[in-house]
């Protein structure tokens, strides 16, 4: 019960910042949320399963551009059921013609995805409509996408520990585990990592929608940008991707940390970035919330 | 009753045909022994029983239901549970867990309190009730095989495949294990077990299948098969002129 009180009194917390921010800062916050969202969304699926998806990209920019496509045609809350859709349909498509394939070939498919959707926009921008670029006038507020986000945030997480309360939560750490075993004890393969793999990128696409008017000039180069997808699977790695609040942990330091280091070190960022990435799976492979347990446990056995 | 009709199972990998037009009948509550040497087919015959793999012919009715080419998953649901030749366990999941999954997912496909209690009891039946929170990578060799046995029971089958699920055990603990599978046998639960340890056999399987090179040799009685002329060619090669 404290628990649950704890995380309303947080949400309504959070949720009352805007007024006391400065444009920065929330811009700021923004960002945080929206990794936030991004991390806890990928781990729904990759973080049991243990299929590593280099996708995020392609959902989340696909849901940017839905929006560029759509916001001067249609009301805002229908732009937004519209790319929520695409991404459900996208996922489902690409789910059924990949959830076959094992390991690293599946990294190596989303990975390529997103550059497959990215080129497919630009080739029919450039020959069909003839206008790379497009630009998102809406009047949604910092406020507005701030709260947009947030809400979509804690749906996320909501959402998770649900999960992982359920049938499917249990079925998908048994797939994680050992396929046979699950497909033997009478667990669907396939449903299963379709439906999480579908959940999952469905609450990409949205983020990437939600966050989009604060780009207002998209362009496909520039919504799928490989490097969301590298960020989103390292903050969670570094949280601990099986757990309901790891996530969390690991995408607000290291969201922090790599905006100071964008600001700080404008050109040696990405080779920081690099070497980031190496010393999370070096220094943090079951994530920080197993070592700190480990290391609660060790004091306890000393001292006992 | 018949329980499980098998008919010409046949599966080739390329031009090797591991389970060669095999025939066999299972009835309800019976424990039938699964013998003969290493390679002849005996656990491709239980993957073909169990969905993971597909037959390359042949017909397989379970109660009357025919479950030919199913997905493994359906057919764990129609109720067979099996234990693997390599243990294989759910390593980062507790004992508790481990054993919940065929309860969940299985033909009842129970949840809540129920799945928690049918779990509870499997381990009980094996002996692990003591451990319900441990991570089952923790656990010993003897343990990981309980642990296995314990989550093929969970699933309540009608039908249990075992693997050598008594390989490798020492003196003591096959002496224990073969009580575990005798109590089991009072339940009116069917068995098909791959077994190599004659002891076993002896005790537990009133009637024997041997395979030797894909072939179905010998079907019948285990103290009259295990006799057979054809049965001790296939482990101790053929006199002769002797």
């Amino acid at each position: 019960m404290s628990r649950i009180a704890l995380a309303v009194v947080t949400v309504v917390l959070l949720a009352a910042i805007p007024g006391y921010l400065s444009d920065y800062s929330l811009g700021l916050m923004i960002g945080l949320v929206t990794y936030v969202t991004l991390a806890s969304a990928w781990a729904l699926f990759s973080g049991h399963t243990r299929y590593v998806s280099l996708a995020t990209v392609a959902f989340y920019g696909s849901g940017a551009y839905t929006v560029a496509v759509l916001n001067e045609s249609l009301p805002y809350p229908l732009v937004l059921l519209c790319a929520g859709l695409i991404g459900f349909l996208l996922a489902l498509i690409v789910g059924l013609s990949t959830l076959r394939l094992a390991g690293i070939y599946f990294v190596i498919f989303s990975f390529g995805l997103a550059e497959l959707i990215r080129q497919l926009i630009t080739w029919y921008e450039v020959n069909v409509t003839g206008t790379l670029g497009r630009y998102i006038f809406l009047d949604v507020t910092a406020r507005g996408i701030y709260w947009q986000m947030l809400a979509l945030a804690v749906f996320t997480i909501g959402l998770s520990a649900w999960i992982g309360r359920h049938r499917l939560g249990l079925a998908l750490k048994v797939i994680g585990d050992d396929e046979m075993v699950a497909a033997h004890s009478g667990i669907d393969l396939s449903r299963t990592k379709l439906i999480a793999f579908t959940l999952s990128s469905t609450i990409i696409t949205l983020a990437g929608a939600i966050a989009s008017p604060r780009w207002t000039y998209v362009e496909p180069s520039l919504v799928f940008n490989p490097t969301v997808s590298f960020l989103t699977v390292i903050m969670a790695l570094l949280g601990g991707a099986n757990r309901l609040w790891g996530p969390l942990m690991g995408a607000v330091p290291l969201f922090l940390l790599f905006e100071w280091l964008s600001v700080s070190f404008p050109d040696t960022y990405p080779v920081i970035l690099g070497l980031m990435f190496i010393a999370v799976v070096f220094l943090f492979p079951q994530g920080l919330l197993s070592s700190a347990e480990a290391f609660r446990n060790r004091l306890k056995g000393g001292t006992a | 009753m018949t329980m499980l009709h098998v008919t010409r199972a046949r599966k080739s990998f390329g031009g090797l045909v591991a389970v060669n037009d095999v025939s066999f009948d299972v009835a309800g509550g019976e424990i039938l022994g699964l013998l003969g040497p290493n390679g002849s087919g005996k656990t491709t015959l239980l993957n073909l029983i169990s969905g993971a793999l597909a037959p390359t012919a042949g017909r397989f009715v379970l109660n009357g239901q025919d479950m030919t080419g199913q997905r493994a998953d359906i057919i764990a649901r129609q109720g067979i549970a099996r234990t693997f030749q390599l243990v294989r366990i759910l390593p980062s999941l507790t004992l508790l867990e481990n054993v919940m999954v065929p309860a969940a997912f299985g033909p009842a496909r129970l949840w809540g309190e129920a799945v928690v209690s049918v779990a509870r009891e499997a381990l009980e039946q094996v002996g692990l009730s003591d451990r319900l929170s441990a991570t089952a990578g923790d656990l010993t060799y003897l343990d990981q095989k309980r642990l296995e046995l314990a989550r093929a029971l969970a699933a309540r089958p009608r039908l249990l495949l075992l693997d050598e699920w008594l390989a490798g055990l020492n003196p003591t603990e096959l002496r224990d294990g073969i009580a575990l599978i005798q109590s089991l046998s009072t339940t009116g639960i069917t068995i098909i077990m791959v077994e190599h340890i004659m002891e076993a056999v002896r005790a537990l399987c009133p009637r024997c299948l041997v395979m030797n090179s894909g072939t179905l040799i010998a079907d019948g009685p285990t103290q009259a098969v295990l006799s057979d002329r054809h049965v001790i060619a296939a482990y101790l090669g053929e006199v002769e002129h002797a």
